[in-house]
């Protein structure tokens, strides 16, 4: 779901007004704060391209109103719909928290320390947040990301260690 | 028009024996279901529950803010992957 050196945070769900206001949802769990931003990314055509904010209101803790600097009309702003928004993790690194993204790429080892497979993926659904993880044999496996089963992150030797219930990893086999 | 409240909340009979078993034998191991509207009791918490979308199982480990939620709440149907004419060429 994206690129290591952007975290995506959510995307523009259409336009606000006939100035280039952009209605933005936020899909990201992950804390951020983008009235302390001053440029956003957004990926077009798979680039992120940089964006300066202009004004940014914030609706809830899902919704803001977005102006971007050279977007100043519906029509610029209609190439937008759809599209992520990104920010680059090096942004939100001052915290020590990992996100999702990061662990792309990461091993995934049981609480044996067997190997179990590589994350591929994850796929953030609402309050259940789950890694797609590529096993030796060639399947996909799902696994939960929730911290009560994460035992270790080991971001040097890019791996994680699991407390995985029994059956979990023949589930869809 | 909501559910009586004489009645209690709705738990597939099978699947709530079994996470009784499984609380009292401490034992972890992953429950499949395809109960989604099943309501998420206390009891529920901690245990890893396989609820299945139509398609496959999804892994749905319970913690205490989904209590009161029904097990297919966390286990999408759909998979919306954007407006074909909102597509670039």
């Amino acid at each position: 779901m994206g690129d290591a050196s952007f975290i995506e945070i959510g995307f523009i769900q259409r336009t606000h007004g006939i100035k280039g206001e952009l209605l933005v949802n936020f899909t990201s769990t992950s804390s951020f704060n983008l009235e302390k931003m001053e440029s956003v990314f957004v990926e077009i055509d798979g680039v992120p391209v940089p964006f300066f904010i202009s004004t940014l209101k914030l609706l809830n803790d899902n919704r803001a109103i977005l102006k971007l600097d050279e977007i100043d009309s519906i029509e610029a702003g209609e190439e937008l719909i759809g599209l992520r928004l990104l920010v680059p993790s090096h942004k939100m690194e001052e915290s020590d928290e990992i996100y999702l993204s990061d662990l792309i790429g990461y091993g995934v080892y049981g609480a044996d320390q067997v190997f179990i497979g590589k994350i591929i993926d994850y796929i953030e659904y609402s309050f259940n947040a789950t890694f797609e993880v590529k096993t030796s044999n060639g399947s996909q496996v799902m696994l939960p990301a929730v911290d009560e089963l994460i035992i270790e992150i080991d971001t040097d030797a890019k791996s994680v260690v699991m407390n995985l219930p029994e059956g979990l990893l023949d589930l869809n086999a | 028009m909501s559910r009586s409240l004489k009645k209690g909340p709705f738990i597939a009979y099978k699947l709530e024996k079994r996470i009784i078993q499984m609380n009292e034998s401490n034992k972890k191991s992953v429950i499949k279901t395809w109960s989604r509207a099943s309501m998420i009791s206390p009891d529920f918490v901690g245990n890893t529950i396989a609820v299945h979308n139509g398609n496959k199982f999804i892994p749905v480990y319970i913690t205490e803010n989904m209590v009161g939620h029904k097990l297919g709440e966390f286990a999408p149907t759909r998979t919306f992957r954007g407006h074909a004419g909102n597509k670039k060429s």
